[in-house]
């Protein structure tokens, strides 16, 4: 009873603290993720055997021809437009030749594909002839930053006080005391804090900007799910316990992404697959068949095949600014997309095709054939609401809600009522009408976000998404591979897209199409996939790897 | 490498997208979250369709005449004061759409773009509004009104405020009669129920359209202090005879008014000629709605274009087409008793927020509809009728001008009964318009109702 009524006393207070400390994390996160100064190691260098000319070889790859988008423009006749890459792979430096007419020879010999180079070896590069020269120190750590480095362990302190108001806001659901909600709030802290000791000290990882914002998204989740269902909320702390795994998973599996190239085959055979499955075993729920019951749990396979997707289109490394298995992409996508398409789950195929333009262009930045593809997929998109009307007429009261206010504009324009209703700072967790609509916490997680968090939230998430998304671009260059600078853009486009397509559909911005907001809303598939796209997001960030396990094998000078 | 990177700012696109869109909607909320927030199917406004979610509604003696209480909306405890302040207060279905709870909605809820509707949900309550309504006074004019159709209204004429405003019919808001009720009776006792008279009304006015008629004289008939008629009980225009309904002999124009000899301004309204006259209504407002609360007053209408002279005639006694709005009738006697400046009337005084901030003050806003000079002549000639004909001991120690009308409406009904005066002792600056549909002479009916709320008002005020 005291409890209790400590916890009515004090809830005017915590729309405020909860906010300020959401608010307060994530603008300080973004701070320090963009104006960090990060050293760029030069990794070795390509001495001219004649002119002593030297070309610095960095993590990254560098490309070498006579195209001038190339890293290295070498604008002779005998080299090819794009003549060959070179990468810094943890053996040491491997040259790629990306089909060039007249070669490369390593040590006088030609290489087919690719080879290993070491210190002193000497490479002809049509004609030309450099000798590679290591660098002496192979691990170079990052030290300066422009903004002190938060403090990770006072940001979990804060997230845990978020959860901790969430927790006993919700611990007395119906005047009854709930246990689930005591071990489920602690557990997701302890979670949190057993995430950063695992990565700091066994994966050596030192900078954790998108995790804790990923943790304090899905806190403001959790807590709207523990309000509204509180049955549901120790499956929904179970997925992030996943999602939590499988974002250290992928981090360690993407540090090795060379010997991973191989699984793309398995992986997008799986995709296919499984959202064949789906198509065939899921009933239709919502008017869409995209759930799978596999005894007793249900997932929505096509949240799980969104990882794989970015995984497949990412993996090109050699073939750069290619077009030639561009195409093979295309298939695949059009295979998933159709599939989606066909369990009338729109929103969804929307979010794939729109990530496959993102990726495919910018493996080949062929706008020509994107073109086309967006062309062809623009009328089958026609075809099929000409052919089957009743899918057009699930779009029927876009930008007419009000006019429909009761019937297909029901949950557009209530979204719309109670966000206004919560004003800037909202009317605090539980005190929401909103929530007792069909879909509060996973369609219409953005209202219910704004009636009870506030407006400030509400955009606030948004927001923070197009701020990653604009680090990503600016630092997919800076990145050691192909694969992480379209792996990263690709995954936060693709959540971006989500996002915009969830926050816009259901304010009749852009048609209803009922999507999940990434991190936010109820559902453990789209958790645990919004962790998984995180962890190619986190590859972006040079520190990722820069911090990781020095190498000191070989490279030495001889 | 450094192209593929490069081809990423085609994300950029996808950025601007959503910012462009986040500022769009932020944008609509910033416009239009008052208006969202505050629809009826916002279920934390309302309880079962009715909106419950205002504040109190007091009158200006601080009485409470409707409150919130768990979830529910509770009206003061007299039958009286509910139903006399029934248009008002209003409904909380909208029906009244005058009425303060639907008027008002949005101040009542205490909504705001920065808070939301937090403070409802925090006091349980939204904002409290003061009314300038004398719940007693109006009580005292529903008991004399009896049941019969029309309107009892009043307002100070300095400042505006309103001090009474009973509409008939109405019902009781405790006990309201259902929707089939109101559509199945035959007997017209609900007849426009859920318009006040004061805003949505329309009458006749009869002889108090004299008083613009009057008006026109003054100003533009120079010699007319020394105008005398004789009545013979009726006068040809045009071949058509006006009638009096007694013989009134010899009179100056004085008693002219106020013996509301129709012969008289029959002959006046010949001299007048139409376009004076349509002058004269227009300045003082005719064919001009007001707004009242957050509506607009039925606009009265003078309308002589298609008139022949025995229609101008009949117009000039206020018969012919037109019709008055009681609202604007107020106006008309404010400006007759300040000086050709017509105050406009007024009822919610101020909106207050549960914690005591004021968000809305009422302040004096006014019109000049004619000179000071037309406007004395005229209130010494009213005053003249209240000394000579109707009797001051009626509105004891009010020093009231007024006029009474008998409003012919049909064949087969009894005309309208008009009163429409106003006080000039200082103390009482009060103005006062009494309709009784159907209800016969203006000096019966209309007449000792106005009597009694005046020294109501009168004792109140003092």
């Amino acid at each position: 009873m005291l409890v209790q009524s400590v916890i009515d006393l004090s809830a005017p207070y915590m729309r405020y603290i909860m906010l300020a400390i959401i608010l307060y994390v994530t603008v300080r996160m973004l701070l320090a993720v963009f104006f960090k100064k990060t050293t760029d190691p030069v990794r070795g260098k390509l001495v001219n055997k004649i002119t002593r000319e030297e070309i610095s070889l960095y993590d990254r790859e560098t490309s070498l021809g006579r195209n001038k988008k190339c890293d290295i423009v070498l604008p002779f006749d005998t080299i090819s437009r794009l003549h060959a890459v070179i990468a810094y792979r943890s053996k040491g430096f491997v040259i790629f030749d990306t089909f060039s007419k007249s070669g490369v020879s390593v040590n006088g010999e030609k290489i087919n594909g690719k080879s290993l180079v070491h210190h002193g070896d000497t490479i002809d590069i049509g004609g030309l002839e450099y000798t590679l020269s290591e660098a002496r120190y192979k691990y170079i750590k990052d030290k300066s930053t422009l903004i002190a480095k938060p403090s990770y362990g006072f940001v979990l302190i804060l997230l845990a006080f978020f959860n901790l108001c969430s927790m006993f806001l919700n611990l007395y659901p119906n005047g009854e005391f709930n246990p689930q909600i005591l071990v489920v709030y602690l557990g997701f802290i302890a979670i949190q804090w057993m995430y950063f000791a695992f990565a700091s000290f066994v994966l050596r990882i030192h900078n954790f900007e998108l995790e804790m914002i990923a943790f304090a998204f899905s806190s403001v989740g959790l807590a709207i799910v523990g309000s509204i269902y509180p049955d549901a909320v120790l499956k929904q702390f179970l997925a992030l316990v996943i999602g939590v795994v499988g974002f250290c998973f992928l981090t360690v599996i993407l540090r090795h992404i060379e010997t991973m190239k191989s699984l793309r085959w398995v992986l997008a055979g799986a995709s296919i697959l499984i959202l064949g499955l789906t198509l065939i075993l899921a009933e239709t729920t919502n008017g869409a068949k995209n759930w799978l019951s596999l005894g007793g749990i249900s997932v929505q396979p096509s949240e799980l095949v969104k990882v794989a997707f970015i995984f497949v289109g990412a993996v090109t490394l050699e073939k750069l600014q290619s077009i030639k298995n561009l195409s093979m992409y295309i298939v695949f996508s059009a295979i998933c997309v159709g599939e989606l398409f066909l369990m009338y789950d729109f929103g969804t195929a929307l979010i794939f095709f729109f990530t496959f333009v993102v990726i495919a262009f910018m493996r080949s930045g062929d706008i020509k054939t994107l073109s086309l593809v967006c062309f062809v997929a623009a009328l089958g998109a026609v075809l099929i609401l000409i052919l089957k009307p009743y899918v057009a007429s699930r779009f029927s009261t876009y930008l007419h809600v009000w006019e429909y206010m009761d019937e297909g504009g029901y949950q557009q324009t209530r979204t719309l009522i109670y966000s206004a209703s919560g004003g800037l700072f909202g009317l605090g967790l539980g005190n929401g009408e909103l929530r007792n609509i069909f879909a509060a916490s996973e369609d219409l997680v953005f209202g219910v976000v704004c009636e009870e968090f506030g407006l400030i939230m509400g955009f606030l998430i948004p927001l923070t998404y197009a701020v990653i998304a604009v680090w990503a671009i600016f630092n997919a260059k800076k990145t050691k591979s192909t694969f992480y600078a379209i792996a990263g853009v690709g995954a936060i486009s693709m959540m971006l897209f989500q996002t915009m397509l969830s926050i816009f559909g259901i304010t009749d911005l852009l048609p209803l199409t009922g999507v999940t907001l990434p991190f936010v809303s109820k559902g453990g598939s789209s958790i645990i996939s919004s962790f998984c796209l995180f962890a190619y997001i986190k590859t972006l960030d040079t520190r990722t790897f820069a911090s990781f396990k020095p190498h000191f094998e070989g490279g030495d000078e001889k | 490498m450094r192209t593929t990177a490069k081809r990423s700012f085609v994300v950029f696109l996808l950025v601007f997208a959503v910012v462009g869109g986040l500022a769009l909607l932020g944008v609509r909320f910033a416009v239009n979250g008052e208006k969202w927030a505050t629809l009826r199917a916002n279920e934390h406004l309302t309880e079962d369709g009715s909106f419950i979610a205002a504040g109190n509604i007091t009158d200006r003696n601080g009485e409470v005449l409707a409150y919130t209480e768990d979830n529910e909306r509770v009206y003061n405890d007299s039958e009286r004061i509910r139903r006399s302040t029934l248009h008002i207060v209003g409904d909380t279905e909208g029906y009244i759409s005058s009425g303060v709870q639907t008027a008002y909605k949005t101040k009542l809820t205490g909504y705001n773009p920065v808070t939301g509707i937090y403070s409802l949900k925090k006091y349980g309550r939204g904002n409290d509004v003061s009314l300038t309504i004398d719940s007693q006074v109006s009580a005292l004019a529903y008991d004399e009104l009896d049941g019969k159709k029309g309107i009892v209204a009043a307002y100070n004429y300095e400042t505006g405020e309103l001090l009474c405003s009973v509409s008939s019919p109405n019902y009781d808001i405790e006990d309201k009669p259902s929707a089939e009720e109101i559509d199945e009776n035959k007997d017209g006792k609900y007849d426009g129920i859920y318009l006040n008279r004061l805003i949505d009304g329309l009458y006749t006015p009869g002889s108090t359209f004299k008083i613009i008629t009057t008006a026109s004289a003054v100003e533009n008939i120079p010699d007319i202090s020394s105008f005398t008629y004789k009545c013979t009980g009726e006068e040809e225009i045009d071949g058509v005879k006006v009638t009096c309904p007694n013989v009134h002999g010899k009179m100056d124009f004085d008693e002219c008014f106020a013996n509301s000899c129709n012969c008289a301004y029959a002959v006046l309204s010949q001299k007048l000629g139409k376009e004076k006259l349509e002058l004269t209504a227009s300045e003082f407002g005719f064919g001009k709605s007001f707004s009242f609360g957050k509506g607009e007053t039925a606009a009265s209408k003078f309308d002589l274009s298609e008139a022949t002279e025995a229609d101008i005639a009949w117009a000039s006694v206020g018969q012919y087409t037109t019709l008055v709005n009681p609202y604007h009738m107020l106006t008309v006697l404010g400006a007759v008793a300040n000086d050709g400046e017509a105050v406009l009337p007024y009822a919610v005084s101020s909106v207050t927020t549960p914690s005591g901030r004021v968000v809305e003050k009422a302040t004096t806003t006014s019109e000049i509809y004619i000179t000071p000079e037309v406007s004395n002549t005229v209130k010494e000639m009213m005053r003249n009728n209240v000394e000579t004909n109707y009797g001051d001991y009626k509105f004891e120690g009010l020093s009231m001008c007024g006029k009474t009308g008998t409003a012919e409406v049909s064949e087969d009904e009894k005309p309208h009964s008009w009163f429409m005066g106003f006080s000039t002792n200082p103390n009482c600056p009060v103005a006062i318009v009494v309709v009784v549909e159907n209800g016969g002479w203006g000096s019966s009916k209309a007449l000792p109702i106005a009597s009694e709320v005046m020294e109501a008002i009168y004792k109140s005020l003092s």
